[in-house]
């Protein structure tokens, strides 16, 4: 949804303290923030009307605003990155709508055999908000936390094998290798004249010829990080010490309450407010 | 089961290897489905190449779970949507099933085919509801799942062939088991 | 104490804590033991299994690499075959050759204490070791810090203070220089001086930056080609003694000796031999009369006709809004074999792939084989100058090694019996023919480099442009690929070689291009750059062993221009 890939591959740049105010979402437990909002989003997807998923999109953006302390620039970038969604969205659903379930509505703009039926555009607005309601739900925990955070927490409170989530951790440390390498294999390839072709077919099969000196670099590599760990002791016991531990206290059980809550409160919420009548 | 840690490192790479060619090819497919929804379904595929590969070249029960794990772990703190971690792991679980129902003993094509299967079909579900396709004219309806299921087809086909070249470069000895027949190309 | 030993390969066995034996089965009946406080160098021809031996010491052969090996190997009194690797993390510390190979997690102090945590020591505990060892390689300022943020030799530094918080009583280093630029070389020999001189632990080395190596180290061990132990005795007396023999086995010596073996067939008895370039000056001063230095033809002097075969002006390069390179002036006569040197990050790379068009010069700025760059394809640029990347995989795009040589020629229509007859002429001529349908990524290190090579010049380029061709590699390795940039200089072929190898830069180039900062430090013969010591400073470079030996003379004037070991007299007797 953000124009271009972040530079950094994971929410925030460097661990947050966890000791922090009640008010500051980036100390909450990551696997509430990645797991608490789902059953909301099942709930918006599963929506058909106006209201529900603007009231979880505009819940999830009220949490963001009061306690993501998002930086002015990411704040901007997200306002402005959900409203064109939801506006382009609009539109271009709404073309996709099948006119004949909506041609009891008012035509508003007639192109040659296209019409643009109101209809059309309220289902795709609708469509637009249940993404924007999705996007921000998921945004909850995506814009503040840290990637080893939420490997940590799994490993704590669902007992994930510290094994597997360690080589999470240590792929995270791949990802910039991996896209400089990349950039590397792409020049080489066109050194050795392998350009030529234009069109998805030759992309496809010049990005397939990447993978391999890519992929197998990789393997390699890891192979090598493989030894190191196990020379320094990776996998001697069935735990190790962490040194950072991601607690579950009081406020996140509150967050996952109020977060599961809302899954079946806002539709009532909404059922109340139009009176059963979408 | 336990995991060498060789293994759990190789799925790290190709997890990590996965997520540095789906960053671009996933911010594509997010604007064009914004505009296009018919041109969503193609993008499907990509989600297969990651989990193909590494069942194709480790064969070991597992791969597909644990690569796509690290593919959802490297893009779930990331704008893109950190439910990816779910959505990986639901493709990764999903391309388990039916190696794990032949107990890992069938490493043919048509068998990735037809555990891609059990995954387009789930995708389809969730996007006909996301998407709310029920709106949409039957005939764009129709080309709508035909493009998902083409897109499957195309994609493990390429995920295998990759993993073909993978195997010719030696990479995975020693870390997948010893094979007798390589069965692989499709 | 007698262990079931081993049929294949060395084995190591932990006696006791303190000191390892490795061993070989009858008949060969070797052994050697590394003890507390002893740091040992271990010496072999390419191939005989330095490594091989190395990654037996924690077992990580065989448990995690697979290999054929039988017998038995104990590591305080645990059979390390019958244990999982990771349990003799208290008892071996490894030091891997990459140093990117050895980071895990995302900060400096993370990464050091990711062993003890794995240990389950207590957290207080795992800090205090941290501390320590970031302390005792100077990296406690930076413990916040992003690893990949570090230099090459920081990065190594790194890896030992990994090391060095598992506390074990034995470190092992394999290759820990081949991949870092002088700088790097030097501040991780400093180190292992220091972590020797405190004698808390015994080190077993592998190495091949001998000239600064043999100082930290007590004794050699040195292992034949079919890996039997055949040396083993103090640093000294084993290199001075038997240095011809080691010679004959094809074992990379110090270059003090290697002087003092060419100078003693040009009558000067250099007894006993100097093992550093200290020793060799101060033995070269000793000497009252010296021959003149040999005044041979310089072997790689520009061959073929003058004209300009890269010319450079005004070149600026921006990454980002960072700028790598500032208005590079530079003209690279033809025939010339010239070597891009400066500190990493001065911008080597960028200015080797603007000449080659790999990434795009702005237009005007660069013309290479009578072309600009930036005007031409893709195709007909890879035809007149060729480039070999660092990694050789990255360029390979086929699936045998003659399918790689025959796709540049096939892409340019060469006809199939003219591209057959090429084809075979190159894989002689780089000993390929053999390996022709072998999988290029399953060839050895130095084959795939000479294939590297060979794909980029079969296309007959007028320049050929390396990106440090000898990276990682050893020295045997390294030489074979002179003598083919050699052959290919000698034929009319303009090189321009990336390298951190003061000695390749010496005995090879005929100029050299330094770079600091992104500009042209430096543009001299490699003699003259040598002499220059505040000039090299600021390059980031070391003078080759040679020139450090020789710059000290004062006796003989004369020979502080002599940098290389082709400047030595052979041959003629001392003048009267």
């Amino acid at each position: 949804m953000m124009a271009r890939a972040p530079r950094n591959p994971v929410g925030l740049g460097a661990e947050p303290d966890l000791n922090g105010s009640v008010l500051d979402l980036r100390t909450y437990n990551p696997l509430v923030k990645v797991l608490g909002p789902i059953a909301a989003m099942v709930v918006a997807i599963g929506s058909r009307d106006l209201l529900t998923p603007a009231l979880f999109a505009a819940l999830a953006l009220a949490l963001l605003l009061v306690g993501g302390r998002l930086a002015v620039r990411t704040l901007g970038g997200l306002l402005l990155g959900v409203t064109t969604l939801v506006a382009v969205m609009t539109v271009s659903f709404g073309i996709w709508t099948d006119p004949a379930q909506v041609d009891h509505t008012h035509a508003l703009l007639r192109l040659g055999p296209l019409t643009l039926w109101s209809g059309a555009l309220e289902t795709g607005l609708a469509t637009g908000l249940r993404v924007a309601a999705v996007v921000l739900l998921a945004l909850l925990s995506g814009l503040t936390t840290h990637g080893a955070d939420l490997v940590r927490s799994m490993i704590a409170q669902l007992r994930v094998p510290y094994r597997i989530g360690y080589a999470g951790l240590a792929a995270l440390r791949f990802v910039p290798r991996f896209a400089q390498e990349l950039d590397t294999i792409r020049s080489a390839h066109r050194v050795r004249g392998l350009s030529g072709g234009r069109g998805p077919v030759a992309g496809v099969r010049r990005y397939a010829g990447y993978a391999i000196p890519l992929l197998a670099g990789g393997i390699r590599h890891a192979d090598r990080v493989s030894l190191s760990m196990e020379s320094r002791g990776f996998g001697a016991y069935p735990s190790r010490t962490e040194r950072r531990h991601i607690p579950f206290r009081l406020r996140d059980g509150v967050l996952v309450v109020l977060l599961l809550a809302a899954a079946p409160l806002v539709p009532l919420l909404v059922h109340h407010l139009t009176g059963g009548t979408p | 089961m336990t995991f060498t840690t060789r293994f759990l490192m190789a799925c790290a790479a190709i997890g990590a290897a996965t997520g540095v060619l789906l960053i671009p090819a996933n911010f594509a497919a997010f604007s064009v489905s914004a505009t296009v929804p018919l041109a969503y379904a193609p993008m499907l595929g990509l989600w297969l190449i990651g989990p193909v590969v590494a069942l194709a070249v480790l064969r070991r029960p597992g791969s597909a779970v644990l690569t796509m794990f690290v593919a959802g772990v490297i893009s779930t703190p990331t704008p893109a949507g950190p439910s990816a971690i779910v959505t990986c792991l639901m493709v990764g679980v999903a391309l388990e099933l039916g190696f794990l129902v032949t107990r890992y003993r069938i490493w043919r094509p048509w068998l990735f085919q037809l555990t891609a299967l059990v995954f387009t079909a789930l995708y389809a579900l969730s996007a006909y509801a996301a998407f709310n396709i029920a709106t949409m004219s039957v005939p764009v309806q129709v080309i709508f799942f035909a493009l998902m299921f083409a897109s499957q087809v195309a994609f493990t086909a390429l995920g295998l062939v990759v993993a073909r070249r993978l195997i010719a470069t030696g990479v995975a000895r020693g870390i997948a088991p010893a094979r007798r027949v390589v069965a692989t190309e499709g | 104490m007698r262990h079931e030993l081993p049929q294949h390969g060395d084995l190591p066995q932990h006696g006791d804590e303190n000191v390892v034996h490795y061993g070989r089965p009858s008949p060969d009946e070797v052994s050697f033991e590394v003890r507390r406080g002893e740091a040992v160098l271990l010496l072999g021809p390419s191939g005989c299994g330095k490594s091989t031996l190395t990654l037996t010491s924690n077992g990580l052969i065989p448990n995690v690499v697979t290999a054929q090996v039988a017998g038995t190997v104990e590591v305080s009194g645990r059979s390390v075959a019958d244990h999982p690797v990771p349990t003799f993390a208290g008892d071996v510390a490894m030091v891997f050759q990459d140093p990117d190979a050895q980071v895990v997690m995302a900060t400096v102090l993370d990464e050091v204490c990711f062993g003890p945590e794995n240990l389950r020591l207590p957290a207080s505990e795992v800090l205090v070791r941290a501390e320590e060892a970031l302390r005792t390689v100077g990296l406690w300022e930076r413990r916040h810090d992003d690893p990949s943020h570090l230099s090459g030799g920081g990065r190594q530094r790194l890896a030992i203070a990994c090391a060095l918080a598992l506390r074990a009583p034995l470190l092992v280093l394999d290759e820990p220089t081949a991949n870092l630029d002088p700088v790097g070389v030097e501040e991780v020999h400093a180190l292992l001086r220091r972590i020797v001189a405190t004698g808390e632990r015994g080190v077993l080395l592998v190495e091949h930056n001998l000239d600064t190596a043999v100082e930290l180290v007590d004794r050699v061990v040195v292992l034949d080609h079919n890996g039997r132990l055949i040396l083993d005795g103090p640093v000294r007396q084993v290199l001075t003694e038997h240095a011809d023999r080691l010679l004959r086995l094809g074992v990379w010596l110090p270059q003090a000796i290697l002087a003092a073996l060419r100078l003693r067939q040009a009558g000067i008895d250099l007894t006993p031999l100097p093992l550093t370039p200290t020793e060799l000056g101060a033995a070269l001063d000793a000497c009252p009369v010296l021959p003149a230095p040999a005044d041979a033809a310089d072997p790689v002097a520009p061959a073929g006709e003058a004209g300009v075969a890269v010319e450079v002006s005004g070149l600026t390069v921006r990454r980002g809004r960072v700028p790598v390179l500032h208005e590079i002036d530079l003209v690279i006569p033809a025939g010339e074999l010239v070597a891009v040197v400066g500190p990493n990050g001065a911008g080597k790379t960028t200015l080797a792939q603007a000449i080659a068009g790999v990434t795009r010069p702005p237009r005007g700025t660069v013309r290479a084989a009578g072309v600009d760059p930036a005007r031409v394809d893709g195709r007909t640029l890879s035809g007149l100058v060729g480039f070999v990347f660092q990694n050789p995989e990255h360029q390979f795009v086929a699936t045998r090694v003659d399918d790689e040589l025959a796709h540049g020629l096939r892409i340019r229509g060469v006809a199939e019996d003219e591209l057959a007859r090429r084809v075979d002429d190159v894989l002689s001529r780089f000993g390929l023919l053999e390996l022709r349908d072998r999988h290029p990524f399953l060839l050895s290190g130095g084959q795939k480099r000479r294939l590297s090579v060979a794909t980029a010049i079969i296309c007959r380029p007028q320049v050929l442009v390396l990106d440090e061709p000898t990276f990682g590699q050893d020295r045997q390795r390294a030489a074979e690929l002179l003598t083919l940039l050699r052959d290919l200089h000698r034929t009319g072929t303009t090189v321009v070689v990336v390298t951190h190898d003061m000695h390749l830069v010496a005995e090879h180039a005929s100029r050299v291009v330094a770079l600091a900062h992104g500009r042209v430090i430096a543009d001299a013969p490699p003699a003259d750059l040598f002499a220059d010591a505040g000039l090299l400073a600021r390059a980031g470079l070391r003078p080759p062993p040679v020139a450090r030996a020789t710059g000290t003379l004062v006796r003989h004037e004369s020979w502080r221009a002599v940098t290389r070991l082709a400047d030595l007299p052979t041959g003629t007797a001392v003048p009267a």
